[in-house]
């Protein structure tokens, strides 16, 4: 099985002498607390996270689906990530393909081979882990004696770009889907199928996309877990040594925000909101906190402080964890008061930073992005949050949104020196020098499954002639301004709404050399323009392509649940800068998730606000 | 009335593939693992409030323990035998928990006072023998100091002082030297050998046995170092 390797030695023995030279050896180190091992399951698969340990292992889509494989019968799941760039070239080196942590077996001995699609950014890491693992690229190269490889993640709801590299894709949520395709695998493997009968099998599935088996005409409809209270906690998930993103007890509260902000896609992939009850929560912290050993809890979602009975949750959380070190954290705050107040109830005298993202600097903008908070709800909620001990603050915005003018990117230097004021002035005068606020800025990049899917990304130039104008107002000096890089948001834009022909243009820019390209040190736009020439494309077309509202969308055989009548008039009021309320709060907007979904909101208390 | 505190000293293995851990993520995860073990640990007063512990005298990244301490300060006393399966049952696999012992909670830090450390390093090397490899490392240390170079940086060393034992080298034939599966390689022609020394920590920067090694030989594989032991004391001068 391991033919690299010299005889008489494990894959282990190979590999040990290697971490001597490379950085974070833990990352490659194996028998993390809580890691399962079924040596003996005559099913086994492999989930990757296209991205090194330490930004993988923070993924809580593959703790779920790890918990749920290895608990079924006869299978095994084990984990692999990208190694990084000085391991990924002495495995090349020495011919070491890549192989799963747990057991170090080579991933293309395994079943199946299961591939977060996370964001653009990651498309050619994909191809870098199918290629270092020794298996074909495209999906029509592959023969019964590879593994499945299949797809999934926010990547699968526009899949045209990374199609051909896969043979199968799961839309939507994973837990009952990734059963039913094992099973149905299962079973193509007891009656000896060959590889196309078994893709013809996982077409039927519900949910299941094969591109290879793709009828024009045929619409994958996303999956969705109706009764998310019952779906079970992973209250034993896998305690990494190395030092990874978000290295703490997370606990997902709810799934799905109704928001509503029109360039976000997860407020319109995730719906409806479903809640998990406060009693639900308060028993999974406990449990997880004494599985794990971790010193923090995460109560993580869209939008936690919307939670229903999020007061009663963090008081009972307060109590239950008072004297043991155990911190709370909420990933994210709501814009206005309420939010203020939940988060003082968890920092205790830990009033690390507070983050903010009113998104745009004026209330027509932020009308048309429906971003239903106001300058005085950022005004007061900084005023609370320094009057009550925070110090720092860090308030995201964005560029290059739809009906944007000079005028609203001059008025987000103005919102962000009147909300400094409001800190300083609510800080006692002796302390004023502790005040930092810090504001990043990105350039928007238009999504699908979103009113914004058919508006193209701002031309290059003019994204810099607006960077120009923000560096050109005139902001306090204790105010932090911050740039996430165009030319990577270029990227981004130019294959989010792209179709079938950017798979190409990925794998010449991965020939070419591009990997981690969400890593600012490692990302290379002279190899995306490369091989944009060489496959014909243009970078800049395909990130500024303007699609006509009726006229078919490379998406459009994949349902979301929010049906494109919906974002075609949140687009028209998005013009006319006319805001829609969140349906979680009071009642439904006809967004056409539940009904196509067979799903419905359900909260853990009465109601919301 | 002040509170009582029970300081709780653990001795632990770190090997396997966890000898690659640093110093900084074997602490986390012992705390992780005396918070599984659900033993009463106190907790630090004031902003931050985190379990009150102190890890012992780091090792590098790479290098394995055999006899590793880590002390954790409890606000209860349990008994011992509860406390090592406690631990024992929430250790991961290689982070093997062999001992715990109460001292005095207002005893010196263990960085401090177990500054004696046994290592023993696995090496192959060809044309040698384990006569002439004692000779090269005693001549390295009859030079009394060692420069050497690391991230562009001279430090010197006072062997003097830091080589506390004899050093002693002995051939090995294949399988088990400290734990460390060394397979025969019939291809390989080079020996195999384990030397054994103790040195002496420093606050200004401890020796490692590999720069001796890099000093007295040309061309050798490293193949393990670990830290067999750790002591409050020099070694008995008999040995």
């Amino acid at each position: 099985m391991t033919h690299e390797t010299k005889p008489g030695r494990t894959l282990w023995e190979t590999v040990a002498p290697l971490l001597a030279r490379i950085e974070r050896p833990s990352r490659y180190s194996n028998h993390e607390f809580n890691a399962l091992y079924k040596p003996e399951a005559s099913y086994r698969a492999a989930l990757l996270y296209p991205d090194t340990y330490e930004i993988g292992q923070a993924n809580q889509a593959i703790g779920i689906l790890y918990d749920l494989i290895n608990g079924l019968d006869d299978c095994s799941c084990e984990r692999a990530f990208l190694p990084w760039v000085d391991m990924l070239a002495l495995m090349r080196e020495q011919g070491i393909s890549l192989f799963t942590l747990e057991s170090m077996s080579p991933v293309r001995d395994l079943d199946l081979f299961g591939i977060t699609m996370p964001h653009e950014l990651a498309v050619t890491n994909i191809l870098e882990a199918l290629d270092l693992a020794g298996i074909p690229l495209h999906a029509d190269q592959r023969d019964e004696s590879h593994p499945l490889i299949l797809g999934g993640g926010p990547g699968a709801f526009n899949p045209e770009p990374m199609a051909e590299f896969f043979d199968a894709i799961a839309v939507g949520e994973g837990e009952e889907v990734t059963c039913e395709i094992i099973d149905v695998h299962l079973r193509a493997r007891a009656r000896n199928a060959s590889r196309r009968e078994l893709l013809e099998a996982l077409a039927e599935i519900p949910g299941v996309y094969v591109p290879l088996l793709h009828e024009e005409g045929r619409v994958i409809t996303k999956r969705v877990i109706q009764d998310f209270d019952a779906c079970p906690v992973v209250t034993a998930p896998i305690v990494p040594f190395a030092e990874v993103a978000h290295d703490r007890f997370v606990i997902e509260v709810l799934r799905g925000c109704s928001r509503g902000c029109r360039f976000c896609q997860a407020g319109m992939l995730y719906r409806p909101v479903r809640e998990r009850s406060a009693d639900t929560i308060v028993k999974a912290v406990a449990r997880g906190i004494a599985c794990t050993g971790f010193d923090e809890v995460a109560l993580s979602s869209l939008s936690t402080t919307d939670h229903s009975q999020i007061e009663q949750i963090l008081r009972r959380l307060n109590h239950q964890l008072s004297g043991t070190g155990v911190g709370i954290s909420l990933p994210s705050q709501r814009l206005d008061a309420f939010g203020v107040d939940m988060a003082r109830l968890v920092a205790g005298e830990k009033k690390a930073g507070l983050t903010f993202a009113p998104e745009a600097g004026t209330q027509r903008l932020r009308d048309i992005i429906n971003k239903n908070v106001t300058e005085d709800n950022l005004i007061s909620a900084v005023q609370q949050a320094f009057s009550a001990g925070w110090r720092r603050c860090k308030l995201y915005f964005m560029i290059g949104l739809p009906g944007e003018t000079d005028e609203d990117i001059r008025a987000i230097a103005e919102l962000v020196n009147r909300a400094y004021a409001a800190a300083k002035d609510a800080v006692p005068e002796t302390k004023r020098g502790q005040v930092r606020m810090s504001m990043s800025v990105a350039v928007f990049v238009p999504k699908v499954t979103t009113p914004f899917q058919w508006v193209g990304q701002i031309a290059r130039a003019e994204i810099e002639r607006r960077i120009a104008v923000l560096r050109g107002t005139r902001l306090h000096k204790g105010i932090d301004l911050k740039w996430h890089d165009p030319a990577s948001s270029l990227i981004e834009a130019a294959l989010s709404r792209a179709g079938r022909e950017a798979a190409a243009l990925i794998e010449a820019a991965w020939r070419g050399g591009a990997r981690f390209d969400a890593w600012t040190e490692q990302f290379r736009l002279a190899a995306w323009e490369a091989a944009a020439q060489q496959v014909g494309l243009s970078l800049n077309e395909l990130a500024e392509h303007e699609y006509a509202v009726d006229e078919p969308l490379p998406w459009d055989h994949i349902d979301c649940g929010v049906s494109k009548e919906y974002l075609r008039a949140e687009y028209e009021r998005a013009l006319s800068a006319v805001t829609t309320p969140d349906c979680s709060f009071v009642g439904c907007t006809d967004c056409g998730a539940c009904p196509t979904l067979e799903a419905s909101v359900r909260l853990g208390g009465d109601s919301r606000g | 009335m002040a509170e009582v505190f029970f300081r709780l000293r653990i001795t632990f293995e770190k090997g396997g593939s966890l000898r690659w851990l640093s110093h900084l993520e074997l602490a986390r995860a012992m705390e992780r693992l005396i918070r599984r073990a659900g033993l009463p640990y106190a907790v630090s007063q004031g902003f931050n409030t985190h379990m009150r512990f102190a890890p012992g005298p780091a090792l590098p990244v790479g290098t394995a323990g055999m006899q590793e301490l880590f002390d954790v300060w409890l606000c209860e006393y349990v008994n011992l035998r509860h406390a090592l399966e406690s631990l024992q049952g929430a250790a991961p696999r290689e982070l093997a928990i062999s001992a715990v012992g109460y001292v005095s909670p207002g005893a010196k830090g263990l960085q401090a006072t177990h500054i004696y450390e046994r290592y023993s390093v696995v090496l192959r090397a060809a044309e040698t023998n384990a006569e002439d490899m004692r000779e090269r490392l005693a001549q390295v240390v009859a030079q009394g100091e060692l420069t050497v170079r690391r991230r562009s940086k001279d430090k010197t060393y006072d062997l003097t002082s830091a080589v506390v034992s004899p050093l002693l080298v002995e051939v090995v034939a294949d399988g088990a030297a400290d734990g460390t599966n060394i397979a025969a390689d019939a291809a390989d022609a080079a020996d195999c050998y384990v030397v054994t020394l103790s040195l002496k920590a420093s606050e200004s920067g401890s020796l490692r046995p590999e720069y001796l090694l890099n000093a007295a030989l040309e061309t050798f594989e490293l193949v393990s170092v670990t830290r067999s032991a750790l002591a409050d004391e020099p070694p008995c001068p008999s040995i």
